[in-house]
Order: structure tokens, then C-alpha cells, then sequence
């Protein structure tokens, strides 16, 4: 049973994440009336960058041409620790906080890097990455730390194991939860209304503004870790809307992997269809909606701290 | 006891050496003065703190022994009686670490501002400053402490003003000297308050001293300005930006840490019912991390930064002291271990890794002569170990694994946390969840700061010529750094046996408890972070075997969207990375932004723009500065009894007899 | 805590009540107002369910058709016709206002927890709470918005708050006497709304932190 948990979750990890890429693409072209490109781009997209040589900047430094190697070594273990997906093999010490510092890891390589090459551009990037995680931590901390007293651990294993039935009539904190956590992926993320992966403009890209140098191998990397982490921050959010499903705490684990398999795609549609919809926000107005994110949050602390 | 050589333990005795040892060395400057070497009392000041660490790290958990120093000398109404227990020890291996490892760091400093500072007066203040901080520690009455401190202060002040040509390094010594006034008074007042109440100006007698609300808060506002903490924290960017780094060193460290010490000593050692005390603790400290971020966040003095985030610090420190005195009044004995055991790992963790950051520092301030960021830009390539060893400081203290600052956040954390999940009052429960978000915001904009220092100091272009000679400050500065590093890992990779070790020092404070083993899970950091390398070296492998980097590779301009190659004033600078965290806290910082546009057509090819941020220190605006100037008119007023003239005098002596018989005679 | 639908949708009426204050553009507002109010209607509904209360199910019926569908198609045409689409806010910005609101929240629970002649049943002291934060949320509201149309919507959440902390506490007046209130809010917004479009004429803006002159 390990081992077909070991086999199914690193397909899993490598094969997944370009696909909810492809299929939110998909989506977004078939709402704006054109037929897009495959599902399968992403991965087409990343096998022509990894053939590419590459160009480097003669000012950067060793960080540089590291940093994209570390944050994919750090992200991938931090796709062991939590549990986005319901079917993942035990890999001790699933702690909250210490899956939050991991993410906090690559930040701060990611930031190094973008400042690294000494670019106006990625200068810029950097600036406006660290002011939106400044804004969204307290968010996802909030929702997770409200679970985490419910449940009397700050094991996230623990917390969202399928058998915890503690926390199984907790559909509200459940609810505000997954609310909060997905508002809060789209801003770490920096997708819409937060930023326009597509746009053009550098001016306004954060994420996309800080990677603006790197190239070849180091950018499929860099992309594939962007992405591998888009899975698990719209992975838990789904995994906390699953768990304010009544239906899904009584049903066995191979639907329930099933139907976190499937609720990770929807993630992928719904955001899809808010990139459709929405506009993106201009940059002043930006703690407006973050805050969304923490008054869910704050919303999950009062549940989880009222009683009776 | 009085003090026989024979009857003292052979690590006691080496703290006795070590003192012997500074003793010997200030006598010795003393004499030398002009010609005094800084190797040569390095070398002292090392032999000194090494016999010091030594001695306490083996008497650390062996039985409390006191004996009388100087039984011929005899402060008016106490004995010099020191006392070596297991907390007294915790504190002085730290501080002797730490004095170790600037000790080898200070020679090279020093010779590159051998013109600025006068090496005796720098040396002697040195050795006073270690031996006051090194007794105020031992010290076992009122009276020896409060001599001691003051000799620290005292000492602190002059090390400050060591640089006394420049008008800067004079102000800051006196604002210095000022708020140190302040602390001692209020230390003062608290002592007397409670020898009035156990008639003894010994510390063992003060039983439940911090069941006293007030001169329990006395004391404890005057340990606070003393380590920094909010409100009482600016004099810490004035005095620590204007010192020389070793001595910056020495401040923001151990001296917090004497701070702390006595904190524990006094106010939650020994059945102390502190819930009053703790809410203050929990809500400062919870105000000096925001401030001390933020303000570290907008700072462009590499140094102040550093002293900025040493506020932040001493919050967190502040707020898991706090939990411990909450959780102890209600009745959760491990709560109050888990909080006390992080506060004490924290000091540990922030002591080591500020220290690194300062001689790291000090390395860019002596060989750029600036410690401004906007001058810096690009010392990676000159600096390489600098470099390195201040980014794996700076993770350290962002308490980002695998290093030892995310271990004893965790445990602040996990207190936080099991304060909320246990059964206090719900506001209690709130706050903890409050301060858990609190802390996660703090987080970040910690990350945001040295990400900041790290990227504007290292990375980039060069923004000033002087970097482009700029090397390597010494071997010496080198190897303390790379020290400072490989103790922070090596604690960070083996966090539950540095735990166990300081649950003696706990043990003493808190009413004793069976050892509680899973206080940090085992697994948590190393495995993770071991898996963390290995996928890393994978990636590695497989990447750069798999491709040959060098075929591939090609070196050229900065990309920069097409632009290419701009020069080194387009990149991204310190005021410009922080700016859209400013303009989000402007109520707080008082940011404010001025941009002047001139020219015939400004909107399309403006000729000149002038642009300024201004912030101002919301405190010292609307608090200090005008408590100041009604000081200054209340003291012109009371100066007009100064006349000068002897019969006025006189008159004011007969005057004060009148008043002390007629007192005399009420009582 | 763990909860059952009478305390989801008082709770969910708060909950609403509070986002709105995070928004300053006008159109969400009022959609957020509506469906706070819809939550409010249905827990009168449940109300009259639970209490079998013929009444209630009309004044619910009454709430939903005034206050869900035509006071905010009425705002809505009113904000279309004055050509203003959002507030640019006062005092308070609105993620401050949004996270004071909450703790407003918080805040209110505990003075549910006080209220000691509210002990004996836990639905009454949920409403209460979810009441208490409604009305804060309205006084909020109407501290933080600047122009008119932004009050007014403040006013309407306060008087839901009122009417909230009504149905739970004493479980729904008479019908005649909630006619009259919804009556009289209806026609206050009417008010309001021509008020609004005088004002526009005359001050050609609707700032009401502008007009403080109050003398001609």
C-alpha cells in the first residue's frame, strides 16, 4: 500500500500541475470565445525551455543560478508535508508553521534572486511580492491556525486526515477556511484580480516580473515549482471545501481521492472563470481584497475560539 | 564563605580566572595607554570570556555556590557576593560565546579606524564594560547589581562616544546616557521598595518579588528601556548606528541578555504571581515587534536596520516571557516550560546570529567606510564569505529552517498556539490566536528587511566606486563569521538536545515537573531539511550533469526588458524596495511623499524630478520630543535657584535643617 | 463551535453585513446588502418555522420583497442616475474598517456572554450576537463611507441590526407593527434617495464630509 502511495503521488507531482495549467488555460480561451491551446501546452512549454541553453546576467552571483534549484527542492518536500491531496505518503513532522517557513524559504530565495541581477524590473517584483506576503500571511495563518486549535494540534497530518471526526461537524470553519486559503493562493500566486499572469506590461507583473531573467533550464524550473506550488495552495483550499461536505466524511478513500483529484481541476476552472470575469485590481487598491482574505481568516478564529 | 581556593570547584575557579584575567588587562591598558595593542588585548579579552565560558558551560546544572569575591571590600552596607547558579550560568555562557568570538573579530575593526579610536580609552571601557556586565550577572544583593549596572552603563556611554570627533557619535552617547538615567532610576526606586518590604538587600530573600504589582512594574520598565523594548527602544538606533560594530555587538546582545536575566531572576523565578505583568509583557512585546520590523523594514543604515530588528527581537523574547507568567498563573505548568524554554532559546538564537549580522556589518562599514545602502550594491563578488555567511545569519534570524531562529519561533508559536487551545478566558484565547497572526505578519516583514539588506548590500551593481576595491576585511573577521554560522546550524539540526540542555536552567525558575520530552518533535526540522538537501543536490545533479552548464551558458548584460545594461542608479534601492510597505503603514511611519516635476511640457519630457520620502518616528515627534522640551523649561525654571550666590546657598541649607527638624519632630 | 442553520444564518447575516464594509464600490454593496438581508429574511422564516407562527412567514415574505429586490434596484438607479460608482471613503479605509468590524464581532460575542438574562438559550444569545454585530457594522458603516448613498446603506444594515436583535430576542413582534417599520424604512429611503438627488443638484457632488457649512 506504501509503495502504490509513493508511486501514485510522485506521478502525482510531476504530472499534474502543467495539467491544471493546461486545463485553466483551456477554460479561459473557451470563455473568451477562442478554441486555445492544448492541455498538454504547459508541458510542451517547459520540455522547449529545458532544451534551450542559457543566458545569465555577468553581474549575478551564485544565488541566482541556485536559488530556482533550492525553492524546487524545498517545494517539492513541502508537496510531502501537506496534505493537498488525500492519498500521500506519511512523511513525518507535517508541522503548520514549519510548512509555512518552507514557503517562506522560497520567498526569500525567490526575492534574492530577482534582486540578484541588479534589474530595474525584477527590483520591482521583488519589492511588491514581499508587500503582498506581508499582507496574506497573517490570512493563511489565521485559517490554519483556527483548524489547528480546533483540532488540539498544529500536525496539519493530523488536522486533515480523513478519520479526525472531531473536526467533521465543523462545516463553517471548514468553509471560511477553504475561503480564506483560496483567496489568499490567488494573491501568493499572484493570478487575477491580484495580477495578470498573461499581461505584457512588466510594470505591473509580480511574479512573472521577478523571474524576468532567468532563462532556459533555470526558468522551466523555476516555472515548474511556480506551478507544482499553484497545485498545493489550490489543493488544500479544495481539500478544506471537500471537508464542509458533510457527504465527503462518509464516503472511502479511494472516492475521496477521486473527488480531491477532481475538486483540484474545479480550482482550476473557477479561477479560470474569475480571470474571465474580473479585472485586475490596480495596485493601490490591493489591500482591499487581501483583506477579504484576512477577515476569513479572522472569521475562522472567532469560530474556532467561540463555544457553546 | 570567603573566598579559599581550595574549597571552590575547579570551574568556579575558572570564572574567578577569567575575571582575574580583565582585571588585569583594564590595570594593563591603564598603564599603556597610548601604545596599547589592539591583538594584544583582543588576545586578553579572549583568554578572559574563554575561562568565563568554560567555567560556566561545567558549572551549568552543579549545585548553587556563593562565596564573597572581596571579603575586605564592602559596598556601604553589602558584601561583593556572587553567586553561580545554573540560570546565572545559562546567561554567562552565552555572553561568553558571543565575547569570544568578537574578541578574535575586533583587531582587524579596529585597525581600519586606528585614526578614529583611541585604543586605550576603547580598551579599558572594554574590559570595565565586560567585567561590570559579567558581575551584574553574579551579583547577589541589591546594592552590587545596582553598582555594577551603573558601571555598565557607564561603560556603555564612553564605548559609544569612542568615536568622539564626529557630532553624531556625541549625541547618541548622550542620548544614551539619558534613557540608561532613566532605567537606573526606576531600578533604584523598585529595590528600595522591596527592601522596605523583605529588609534585605538580598535577592533570595525576595521571595515572590513579582507578586508586587508596583515596584514589580518599576523594575520592569527599567529593564525594558534597558533591552530596547517599545517605547524605550530609540535609543537603541541612535547609540548602536554610532558605536563601533564590535561594541554594537556587545550592546544588542549580551547586554539584552543581562536585561532578560534579571527579568527571570527577579520577576518570574521563585512562585512569582505575575498575570498583571504578563499581559504588559505580552502587550509590549507584541508593539516592539510591529514597531522594530517595520522601522528595520524603512531603514537605510545597515546598522540601524540591525538594531531595529534586535527590538524585534527582544518583542518576541518579551511575549513568550509573558505566556509563561499567564500560563503559570493559571495553573499550566508545561505551557509555562514550553514559553519559558523558547524566550531562553530565542535569546540564544537571536544573541549568535545578531552577532554574525554585526561583525558582518562591521566587515562592509570598514572596508566601504559607509553604512548607507545606498551606497552599497554588488559586494557579493567582492565579499564572497561575508556575503554568504550574512545570508545564512539573516535565515537564522528570519527564522526560516533549517536554521536554529526557526526552532525557538516554533516553540513562541506552539505556546501561542496551546494558550489558545487550553481552557483560559476566551479574550486570553483570542489574543493568542491574534498574536499568532501578529507574529506570521512579522515574519514576513522581517523576510522583507533582510531580503533587503542582503539584495541591496550584496546583490546587483555596485552604487559607489569604493566597492569595486573593496575586499575581504581579514581572515580573522572571516572565520568568526563562518563560526557564528556553523553554531547556528549545528543548533538549528539538533534542536531537541539543545532544549534538553536548557531545561535545568528552567528547572530553576518554574516549580519543578517531570521532563516533558516532545517539547520540539525530532523530526520536524532535521529530517525536512535533510530531505530538502538531498532533493536539492538531485536537481543538481540532474540538471547541471545531465545539460554540461557551460555549454549552454552564455554571460551578458543584464536583460532588464530590452533596456540592457542600465546603469547601476536604475536598479532597485533600499528606500524603493520598501516603499509600497511604507505607503501601506504611512499613518504609523508618518511616510510621506514629495515629487516635484519641472519642465516646459512635464508630463512628457520632464527635465528635472526631485523626489523625497520623509518619515518621521511617530514616537519621538509626538511623545519624546515634546516631553523633552517641557523638561527643559521645568529645569530653567528650577536652574533660576542657582544664582551663584554663597548667602542664597546658605539660606537653603538653614532652610532645608528647618524642614528636617520640623519633620523630626512630627515623627 | 459547531452550528446549526438558525445560528448559520444569523451568523451569515453578520458575516454579510461586515464584507460590505470592505468594499467601497456602491454596486457590491448593495448586492452584499441584499443578500445579507435575504439571510435575515430567511431567518425569519425559520423562525416562524420553529415557533409555528403564521405571521413571521409574511413578514418574511415582506422583507424579502422590500429590502432584498426593490430598495436596492432602487439605490441602484438612483447611484446610476447621479453617476457615481464608488466611495472614496473617510476616516477609516476600508480594510480597517472591514477587520474592525470583525472584532466588533468578537466583541459582541462577549457582551452576549455578559448579558446574563440571555444565558438560558444558546439561540437567543447567538442572535443576539450576530444582532449586536450587525448594528456595529451599520454605525461603521455610515463612520467610514463619505458620500450620501454610502450612509444610507449604513442606515438600512443598522436598522437591520435592530430589527435582528427583535425577531431573536422576543421572537417576532406583531404583524402590524412590522409592516409599519418596513413601511417607514421604505419610505426613509425614498427620502433619502430624492434627498440624495437635490443634494447632487445643488453641491454638484455628495460628499457629506464637504458639507459641514451650516449656515447658507
Amino acid at each position: 500500500m506504501a509503495i502504490f502511495e509513493w508511486i501514485s503521488f510522485v506521478a502525482v507531482v510531476f504530472i499534474l500541475p502543467p495539467l491544471v495549467l493546461g486545463v485553466l488555460c483551456k477554460t479561459k480561451a473557451r470563455l473568451q470565445n477562442r478554441i486555445g491551446a492544448s492541455i498538454f501546452q504547459p508541458y510542451f512549454d517547459l520540455y522547449k525551455l529545458f532544451s534551450k541553453g542559457e543566458t545569465v546576467s555577468e553581474v549575478t552571483s551564485w544565488i541566482f543560478r541556485n536559488a530556482a534549484a533550492i525553492n524546487f527542492a524545498v517545494v517539492i518536500v513541502v508537496a510531502l508535508l501537506v496534505p493537498w491531496l488525500t492519498f500521500k505518503p506519511a512523511f513525518v513532522g507535517a508541522d503548520l508553521i514549519l510548512v509555512i517557513y518552507m514557503f517562506a524559504l522560497t520567498r526569500f530565495f525567490t526575492v534574492l534572486a530577482a534582486l540578484d541581477a541588479g534589474s530595474a524590473f525584477s527590483g520591482f517584483g521583488a519589492s511588491r511580492e514581499v508587500t503582498m506576503a506581508m499582507l496574506v500571511e497573517p490570512a493563511v495563518i489565521f485559517c490554519f491556525a483556527s483548524l489547528a486549535c480546533v483540532a488540539r494540534t498544529s500536525d496539519l497530518s493530523v488536522i486533515f486526515s480523513c478519520d479526525n471526526f472531531s473536526l467533521s461537524h465543523n462545516n463553517a470553519l471548514w468553509l471560511m477556511a477553504g475561503l480564506g486559503l483560496f483567496l489568499s493562493s490567488l494573491v501568493e500566486l499572484s493570478r487575477m484580480p491580484v495580477d495578470d499572469p498573461t499581461t505584457h506590461l512588466e510594470l505591473t507583473m509580480v511574479h512573472e516580473a521577478m523571474i524576468l531573467e532567468n532563462s532556459g533550464p533555470n526558468l522551466a524550473l523555476v516555472l515548474f515549482t511556480h506551478y507544482l506550488k499553484m497545485c498545493i495552495l489550490w489543493g488544500i483550499a479544495a481539500q478544506c471545501f471537500l471537508r464542509s461536505i458533510s457527504y465527503f466524511w462518509t464516503v472511502g478513500p479511494l472516492i475521496q481521492g477521486a473527488l480531491s483529484l477532481g475538486a483540484l481541476f474545479c480550482m482550476g476552472v473557477i479561477v479560470a472563470i474569475i480571470e474571465g470575469t474580473l479585472v485586475k485590481l490596480r495596485w493601490t487598491k490591493l489591500p482591499q481584497f487581501i483583506a477579504f482574505a484576512v477577515a476569513m481568516g479572522l472569521f475562522c478564529v472567532l469560530i474556532a475560539v467561540m463555544r457553546g | 564563605m570567603s573566598f579559599n581556593p581550595e574549597m571552590v570547584p575547579p570551574c568556579t575557579l575558572a570564572i574567578g580566572y577569567g575575571l582575574g584575567v580583565w582585571v588585569a588587562a583594564a590595570l594593563v591598558v591603564f598603564l599603556t595607554a597610548e601604545r596599547a595593542k589592539h591583538t594584544f588585548f583582543s588576545f586578553l579579552l579572549f583568554m578572559g570570556s574563554f575561562f568565563i565560558g568554560i567555567g560556566a558551560f561545567f558549572s551549568y546544572q552543579q549545585k548553587a555556590i556563593s562565596f564573597n569575591l572581596l571579603p575586605c571590600c564592602y559596598f556601604a552596607i553589602a558584601p561583593l557576593t556572587i553567586r553561580i547558579d545554573t540560570l546565572a550560568c545559562f546567561f554567562l555562557t552565552i555572553v561568553a560565546l558571543v565575547v569570544c568570538a568578537l574578541a578574535i573579530f575586533s583587531p582587524a575593526y579596529l585597525k581600519a579606524y586606528k585614526d578614529r579610536l583611541h585604543p586605550g580609552i576603547y580598551w579599558h571601557c572594554i574590559f570595565m564594560f565586560m567585567l561590570a556586565l559579567t558581575l551584574t550577572l553574579l551579583s547577589t544583593n541589591a546594592i552590587c547589581f545596582l553598582i555594577f549596572w551603573e558601571t555598565m552603563s557607564l561603560a556603555a556611554m564612553a564605548l559609544i562616544a569612542s568615536d568622539h570627533i564626529r557630532q553624531k557619535a556625541r549625541h547618541a552617547a548622550l542620548i544614551y546616557m539619558g534613557i540608561t538615567t532613566i532605567s537606573t532610576v526606576l531600578i533604584f526606586a523598585s529595590f528600595l521598595w522591596y527592601y522596605r518590604h523583605f529588609h534585605s538587600w538580598y535577592f533570595a530573600d525576595w521571595h515572590a518579588a513579582g507578586s508586587i504589582t508596583f515596584p514589580a512594574l518599576l523594575l520592569f520598565f527599567g529593564l525594558a528601556v534597558k533591552a530596547g523594548v517599545w517605547p524605550f527602544h530609540i535609543w537603541m538606533s541612535y547609540a548602536q548606528a554610532e558605536a563601533p560594530s564590535p561594541v554594537t555587538a556587545f550592546m544588542s546582545t549580551v547586554m539584552k541578555v543581562v536585561g532578560l536575566y534579571t527579568f527571570i531572576r527577579l520577576l518570574i523565578l521563585d512562585n512569582n504571581d505575575g498575570l498583571v505583568l504578563g499581559y504588559i509583557a505580552i502587550t509590549l512585546g507584541t508593539v516592539s515587534i510591529i514597531w522594530g520590523s517595520l522601522f528595520a523594514l524603512l531603514e537605510r543604515d545597515l546598522k540601524r536596520l540591525l538594531s531595529y530588528s534586535s527590538v524585534e527581537n527582544i518583542g518576541i523574547i518579551l511575549i513568550a516571557l509573558g505566556v509563561c507568567l499567564v500560563a503559570r498563573h493559571d495553573k499550566q505548568i508545561d505551557l509555562a516550560y514550553l514559553a519559558l524554554v523558547a524566550a531562553l532559546f530565542h535569546t540564544i538564537n537571536h544573541s549568535l546570529c545578531k552577532a554574525g549580522l554585526f561583525v558582518g556589518a562591521g566587515c562592509i562599514e570598514a572596508v566601504t567606510h559607509t553604512r548607507d545602502l545606498a551606497f552599497l550594491g554588488g559586494l557579493a563578488r567582492r565579499m564572497p564569505w561575508t556575503a554568504a555567511c550574512f545570508l545564512a545569519n539573516s535565515l537564522a534570524i528570519t527564522a526560516l529552517p533549517p536554521f536554529n531562529g526557526f526552532a525557538s519561533k516554533w516553540m513562541v508559536y506552539q505556546s501561542l498556539f496551546k494558550l489558545t487551545m487550553s481552557d483560559a478566558q476566551v479574550i486570553d484565547r483570542i489574543s493568542g490566536l491574534s498574536i499568532v497572526g501578529i507574529l506570521s505578519l512579522v515574519g514576513t516583514l522581517s523576510l522583507a528587511c533582510y531580503t533587503k539588506a542582503i539584495g541591496i548590500c550584496f546583490l546587483g551593481r555596485p552604487r559607489s566606486e569604493m566597492i569595486n576595491q573593496a575586499n575581504e576585511l581579514s581572515h580573522s573577521a572571516v572565520v568568526v563569521q563562518i563560526f557564528f554560522v556553523v553554531i547556528c546550524l549545528a543548533m538549528g539540526l539538533t534542536v531537541p538536545y539543545v532544549a534538553s540542555l536548557l531545561w535545568p536552567a528552567c528547572c530553576e525558575v518554574l516549580p519543578k515537573v517531570e521532563q516533558v520530552h516532545n517539547l520540539f518533535p525530532v523530526p520536524l526540522q532535521t529530517v525536512t531539511c535533510i530531505a530538502v538537501a538531498i532533493t536539492c543536490f538531485a536537481v543538481w545533479f540532474l540538471f547541471y550533469l545531465a545539460k554540461r552548464p557551460d555549454t549552454g551558458l552564455k554571460k551578458y548584460v543584464t536583460w532588464d526588458c530590452g533596456y540592457g545594461n542600465l546603469p547601476a542608479r536604475a536598479e532597485e534601492t533600499g528606500t524603493s524596495f520598501s516603499e509600497s510597505i511604507a505607503r501601506i503603514f504611512a499613518p504609523i511611519l508618518r511616510y510621506r511623499m514629495i515629487t516635484e516635476i519641472q519642465g516646459k511640457d512635464r508630463r512628457h519630457f520632464p527635465e528635472i524630478i526631485k523626489f523625497e520620502s520623509i518619515t518621521s518616528p511617530l514616537l519621538e515627534g509626538l511623545i519624546y520630543r515634546p516631553s523633552m522640551r517641557v523638561i527643559l523649561i521645568l529645569s530653567r525654571a528650577i536652574a533660576k535657584l542657582q544664582t551663584g550666590s554663597i548667602h542664597l546657598y546658605l539660606l537653603y541649607v538653614f532652610m532645608t535643617l528647618l524642614v528636617l527638624i520640623g519633620i523630626g519632630i512630627r515623627l | 463551535m459547531i452550528l446549526d442553520t438558525f445560528s448559520i444564518l444569523a451568523i451569515s447575516s453578520a458575516v454579510l453585513a461586515i464584507l460590505m464594509l470592505g468594499t467601497m464600490y456602491l454596486r457590491a454593496n448593495l448586492n452584499f446588502y441584499a443578500l445579507h438581508t435575504l439571510a435575515i429574511a430567511m431567518e425569519t422564516a425559520w423562525m416562524a418555522q420553529k415557533i409555528h407562527d403564521e405571521h413571521l412567514y409574511w413578514v418574511a415574505f415582506f422583507i424579502a420583497l422590500l429590502k432584498v429586490v426593490i430598495i436596492p434596484r432602487y439605490l441602484a438607479w438612483v447611484i446610476r442616475n447621479i453617476d457615481v460608482e464608488s466611495d472614496s471613503g473617510s476616516f477609516i479605509p476600508a480594510p480597517v474598517a472591514m477587520l474592525t468590524g470583525i472584532g466588533m464581532l468578537g466583541a459582541s460575542y462577549l457582551l452576549s456572554v455578559q448579558l446574563s438574562s440571555l444565558w438560558g438559550d444558546i439561540d437567543s444569545r447567538i442572535g443576539a450576537m450576530a444582532a449586536m454585530s450587525v448594528f456595529f457594522t451599520g454605525v461603521l458603516l455610515m463612520l467610514s463611507r463619505k458620500i450620501a448613498i454610502g450612509q444610507i446603506i449604513g442606515f438600512l444594515v443598522l436598522e437591520n441590526g435592530i430589527y435582528l436583535f427583535a425577531l431573536t430576542q422576543t421572537h417576532g413582534m406583531p404583524l402590524i407593527i412590522e409592516m409599519g417599520l418596513l413601511l417607514e424604512v421604505l419610505v426613509v429611503v425614498m427620502i433619502f434617495g430624492l434627498v440624495v438627488f437635490r443634494i447632487k443638484k445643488s453641491f454638484e457632488h455628495i460628499d457629506v464630509s464637504r458639507l459641514t457649512n451650516l449656515r447658507e
